[in-house]
């Protein structure tokens, strides 16, 4: 039996119920709703390389994380992607700097002059249209489920990357709601930092995790972060009770989160701190979120693939 | 030797004149050659205030306490810091106030007499940017330098030895740097941006820090895919700017004859494995 896109995503605005909320994010940035599924991926980020294998796996429909064209600005259908949009995760504070920085009319932070004509430039940037083009070419659909995702708890990208650690059977809450956001901990086989450093990396296929602390810290409790680390989520993780190691995706900004992070450890505090990347430390919650489509829907297949990180160190 | 020597009356003295930070700061805004912006949310006071007494000046790129630990046991009291101090960029204490390490980091300071004036707004806007004059110079690349200002011409290089060279280079001892691309791609002109426009650049690589990996990165690995000639580089926010406070200290240090001024490096504290 046939379905299109828009069923699929009315499936899941159902299934959310009233948790479903419309926000800038969670649209069809690509394809027409009205197309019949013949398979859908589901990945991080869709890669140029990773359309490329839907297509030659006859796989049609996208649901993705990240928008295709990288920006997380807002960007209507069929055009490129400007700068970084505003936060979309609430994050506390970012209110308050937004005020400030509004009241001070201060430039923004660092960073080269004149970038309303690179703007321009990037319209006709060859990986963009090539981009544009290709899934225009082959009539693929994606749609980004991102805000939606974010705010369905227990957290899916958190439950992910702790079975593809292995750790999910240690979880433990100290207090509000298990599998929540940042929430909880792990009991993790004692190690030194670096130990369970190099093991981490191999488990999970990062190319260039980095690690903060004594390499020597013993670590046997670690809460779990991941994606972009806020300076609020940072001193969630780090007031987990009992925790000795951190893992988070990537720190938002180096500059607030990483100093952070740093001077606890220069405090005297045993702790270490491993940031996966970003790739690294979302991809398996595209698995889980493939699980959870198939769920409801079952006519056509539903595969989780991911990109794998896409860097390396020089070392 | 007597150089050293009238230094070392010059430093002396300065404990019977009093200097305070304020008298410093003054100095720093009338040197400046720009208007001094009173609404910068930046530029101010984070620890102490202008009758705070100073001993001694540290530029660095973060108020960190590893930095604050060093400016106390070389005896230097103020510390000019390019980045925040208590974390976030408007140095909010609102969300922090129920945090034990503010309560530590505040309490380490003032039983130091530490004093903290962030220089951020007012170090780029100085012509030239003193931050990227401290980098253009920190690297030796000031003949390198091609006509837009942010590119650089450089002898043949590859796109792994132009990393392992900022990074032996680089002051805050990084040891993380990131790359996408071949790694033995030649490179000769490099660009330098802070966010995905600037990524579609005609350089051979372009050096780029404190990235969202969800758009550079991803944005790179396509351009990697689709066979363009171009490589990428990630530094941390430290690398990129700490070297640029050494400058910071170069055009203090002549203003305030009276202490030592002295640029200490903010550790980048990330490592590989």
């Amino acid at each position: 039996m046939a379905i299109t896109a828009q069923q699929v995503v009315d499936r899941i605005q159902q299934k959310l119920g009233s948790g479903w909320k419309d926000t800038p994010s969670d649209k069809f940035i690509s394809g027409d709703p009205k197309s019949e599924v013949k398979g859908i991926l589901t990945t991080y980020s869709p890669s140029l390389e990773l359309l490329e294998k839907a297509v030659a796996s006859g796989k049609n429909m996208i649901i993705t994380r990240e928008s295709p064209f990288w920006s997380r600005a807002v960007q209507p259908h069929g055009t490129s992607p400007g700068f970084v949009g505003p936060a979309f995760a609430n994050h506390v504070y970012a209110e308050a700097a937004a005020a400030a920085m509004a009241k001070s009319g201060a430039p923004a932070a660092g960073g080269p002059p004149g970038q309303a004509g690179a703007m321009a430039a990037f319209e006709k940037d060859a990986v963009n249209v090539k981009k544009h083009e290709y899934i225009a070419a082959n009539n693929l659909i994606v749609f980004r489920l991102f805000d939606n995702w974010n705010a369905l708890q227990p957290d899916k990208q958190m439950q992910g990357l702790a079975k593809a650690l292995g750790w999910e059977k240690s979880y433990k809450v100290a207090s509000g709601e298990p599998w929540a956001t940042n929430n909880g901990s792990f009991a993790v086989p004692p190690s030194t930092l670096k130990e369970a450093a190099i093991a981490i990396k191999k488990k999970l296929g990062s190319r260039s995790m980095r690690v903060a602390g004594h390499p020597d810290t013993r670590v046997s409790r670690a809460s779990l972060g991941h994606g972009m680390c806020w300076l609020a989520d940072m001193q969630k993780l780090c007031a987990e009770p009992g925790v000795d190691l951190v893992i988070i995706g990537e720190p938002q900004w180096e500059n607030e989160v990483a100093q952070y992070f740093f001077d606890q450890f220069d405090s005297g505090r045993k702790i270490g701190l491993i940031a996966l990347g970003q790739e690294v430390s979302e991809a398996p919650g595209s698995g889980e979120m493939a699980a959870w489509l198939k769920t409801f829907v079952s006519e056509v297949p539903v595969q989780w693939m991911p990109t794998g990180d896409p860097s390396w160190m020089p070392y | 030797m007597a150089g050293a020597t009238l230094a070392a009356t010059q430093f002396a003295s300065a404990q019977t004149a009093k200097l305070t930070a304020g008298e410093v700061v003054d100095r720093i805004k009338k040197n400046l050659g720009i208007p001094w912006n009173a609404t910068t949310f930046r530029d101010t006071y984070k620890i102490g205030g202008p009758e705070s007494p100073v001993t001694g000046i540290v530029s660095t790129f973060g108020a960190n306490l590893s930095v604050m630990q060093k400016a106390v046991k070389a005896g230097l009291s103020m510390i000019v810091t390019h980045e925040p101090t208590f974390w976030s960029d408007a140095d909010l204490i609102d969300i922090i106030k129920d945090d034990p390490l503010y309560h530590y980091k505040l309490d380490y300071a003032t039983r130091n007499k530490l004093v903290v004036w962030r220089m951020h707004d007012h170090a780029h806007a100085h012509k030239p940017d003193l931050i990227w004059a401290g980098w253009v110079k920190g690297l030796g690349w000031e003949k390198y330098v091609s006509a837009n200002d942010r590119t650089y011409i450089l002898p043949p290089t590859t796109l792994k030895e132009l990393a392992l060279y900022l990074d032996k280079t680089l002051p805050s001892g990084t040891k993380s740097i990131r790359c996408i691309g071949d790694p033995n791609l030649p490179v000769t002109r490099v660009a330098s941006g802070r966010n995905l426009a600037s990524m579609a650049t005609d350089a051979d690589a372009i050096i780029n820090s404190d990235t969202r990996e969800y758009d550079c990165y991803e944005y790179q690995r396509d351009s990697v895919h689709m066979g363009i000639k171009r490589g990428y580089i990630n530094i941390t926010h430290e690398a990129s700017e700490d070297v640029g406070t050494q400058e910071v200290a170069n055009w203090i240090r002549p203003l305030v004859p009276e202490v030592e001024v002295r640029y200490i490096p903010t550790t980048d504290e990330f490592w590989g494995v």
